[in-house]
């Protein structure tokens, strides 16, 4: 019997020209696309965000390496740092933000002359808050790609931000929708962090998800390994639970800034189950140390530019 | 006076096409014509295709990272051990790692014979069908839904399964379109393995997954909870490296069997780096007797 090699799974990519719609906006070679944020909705979003300095996005391609947990600590750095920061939340599936700031079920997105206007955080950081879970607070809400479109659309054209020194997006996990509609929205990103954890074969997403940025044409502001290794709170000493070293390897490879690793500690798990940011809650725990390192780092390589 | 007002909903399209087919929202919906989709063309050929496949599982998880492509590799292997054919049909298209938790080499490719599509043969007696088998690693293909949706129907309408004792589909991060289509493409599903981790902020998540498994007359076999406790190599005391039994107490609050605990190691990570699943490797450390004891439930839920 002959065996030949399987080269592509037989799927459909005929164009149908709406380009808002397509997932495959950045591989397309078509230079009619560009027209696009030149029509409504996204000239409308552009307008919107014009006065938020910079923006940024926090990819990791695999799901549960702690994108939302970076999102919210280095939010929550930025913020103590005394920026006016803006944490928009675009996983739709499992949105678990509100609940890492605590104000889950309490915090309301509002709707006001200019448009939607963010829910604040409890900590006195004059913090911006925007996610789908506060909206839809208890419900299960299956999202099909359009009504994620539809969502982001509403997200970035119709909210009222005012004047923010951060915006800072928590992407889901993947490399198909929700990342690809966000960064067709915004055109000019200062730039993607992406976070992974430490095995190697972690990194198969977190490589995708960086070529994906890069193929955007936004910039790698850099790699964090996060639960890279746990310090005992017993002893006080470090070890690792997953093989070290996977997120500063793929830096290395793709020639992306490292920006550090993220240990784990029993005081992290403990403040994001009770909803406040552990930077916030015990900014002397060596962990948080490190995120307020990368935070001045990552500020100083973005006004650099 | 104030303007504000609060946002009771939001301004998306939530219109239906009448194409039941590309629908992630099917087994919430309500029309009663939704059942003609299951007399359609394609899923006959599915059936047919599948006549020979004793038990289908589904692995879901529902939230990312919490190891659902490792329980998958885990429970194929330990089955396979048992001298079981398995088929693992890998749903993960943005990003498939099974190939590589399988020690499958890096330009390993799916071949066509004369039934169809060839399922690779691992050394562990698993046989894999994944997309990674398709792509090179370097490929970024951004996948949309109707693409996956066409994806999950081909590799159930044209791998030659043959005679396969179980086939096991490892299903993504998310709870709407590669998980509706493989509940929906995938007929008689004998059950559904569902994995979480232990902290609290991961329940909500894993719960959808057992919503929608519902709405689909799924059976659920049971929860996993994997990154648990362990102990420090340093003082040996006990540690919870990512919060306390909320898996546990989850499956209990929703009336599903609980089937253990994996404990949070570094053995487990480095058997995925290298492709040898501790379940064969490590039979004897608490990970691997864990994984033991769920795959003998699974054989129990499946065979009596």
């Amino acid at each position: 019997m002959e065996q030949r090699e399987v080269l592509s799974i037989n799927v459909e990519l005929r164009c149908d020209r709406k380009c808002e719609n397509c997932e495959r906006f950045f591989d397309c070679v078509d230079e009619r696309k560009w027209k696009v944020y030149g029509r409504r909705r996204m000239a409308q979003a552009i307008k919107k965000m014009a006065k938020i300095k910079h923006k940024i996005t926090i990819s990791g391609g695999k799901g549960g390496v702690g994108k939302s947990t970076v999102s919210v600590v280095l939010s929550t750095a930025f913020a103590m740092m005394g920026r006016k920061v803006t944490v928009l939340d675009q996983d739709f599936d499992g949105s678990t933000i509100p609940k890492m700031f605590g104000i889950q079920g309490t915090g309301k997105l509002k709707y006001g002359p200019q448009g939607i206007i963010p829910a604040q955080d409890n900590l006195g950081l004059g913090m911006q808050i925007i996610s789908m879970s506060l909206v839809y607070p208890d419900e299960i809400v299956t999202m099909f790609h359009e009504m994620r479109r539809g969502t982001t659309e509403e997200f970035l054209a119709n909210v009222d931000y005012g004047e923010r020194d951060y915006l800072i997006v928590d992407l889901p996990p993947g490399t198909s929708s929700d990342a690809c509609n966000l960064l067709q929205y915004i055109p000019d990103l200062d730039g993607t962090i992406t976070v992974t954890v430490p095995p190697a074969v972690s990194q198969l997403a977190a490589r995708k998800a960086t070529l994906l940025s890069a193929k955007a044409g936004s910039k790698v502001l850099g790699i964090i390994e996060n639960m890279s290794g746990y310090i005992c709170e017993h002893c006080g000493e470090e070890f690792d639970f997953m093989k070290r070293g996977g997120g500063e390897a793929l830096a290395t490879e793709l020639g992306v800034p490292f920006l550090g690793r993220l240990p784990l500690h029993s005081e992290v798990a403990q403040a994001c189950d009770e909803g406040v940011p552990f930077v916030f809650k015990y900014p002397e725990n060596p962990v948080s140390k490190k995120v307020m390192e990368i935070a001045r780092r990552l500020e100083e390589e973005i006004l650099r530019k | 006076m104030s303007m504000d007002s609060e946002l009771k909903k939001l301004n998306i399209t939530e219109g239906c096409n009448r194409r039941c087919e590309d629908c992630e929202r099917y087994f919430e919906c309500t029309f009663s014509f939704k059942d003609y989709f299951k007399q359609k063309g394609i899923l006959g050929f599915i059936r047919e295709n599948l006549k020979n496949v004793k038990h289908r599982i589904v692995v879901l998880g529902g939230k990312g990272g919490v190891g659902k492509s490792m329980l998958a590799v885990n429970v194929a292997a330990g089955l396979a051990k048992r001298g079981k054919k398995v088929v693992l049909l890998d749903q993960v298209y943005d990003c498939p790692a099974i190939p590589t938790m399988l020690g499958v080499p890096e330009d390993a490719r799916l071949t066509i014979g004369d039934k169809g599509l060839v399922p690779y043969s691992t050394k562990w007696g698993v046989k894999v069908v994944s997309t990674g088998l398709v792509l090179g690693r370097d490929e970024v293909i951004i996948w949309f839904h109707e693409m996956k949706r066409n994806a999950t129907e081909e590799l159930l309408a044209a791998v030659d399964y043959g005679d396969t004792d179980y086939l096991i589909a490892d299903i993504p991060a998310g709870t709407s379109s590669e998980t509706v289509n493989i509940l929906k493409y995938l007929p008689d599903i004998t059950g559904a393995l569902v994995i979480t981790v232990p902290s609290g902020v991961s329940q909500n998540v894993a719960r959808k997954c057992i919503y929608i498994t519902r709405k689909a007359e799924v059976p659920v076999i049971g929860v996993i909870e994997n990154m648990s406790d362990t102990n420090c190599p340093n003082c040996h005391a006990p540690v919870s490296i990512i919060s306390k039994g909320a898996g546990e107490k989850m499956a209990a609050e929703e009336g599903v069997p609980f089937l253990g605990k994996i404990p949070i190691s570094i053995k487990v990570s480095t058997t995925l780096d290298d492709g040898e699943p501790f379940v064969v490797k490590y039979p004897e450390s608490d990970e691997g007797k864990s994984m033991e004891k769920v795959v003998d439930q699974v054989i129990r839920h499946c065979e009596t």
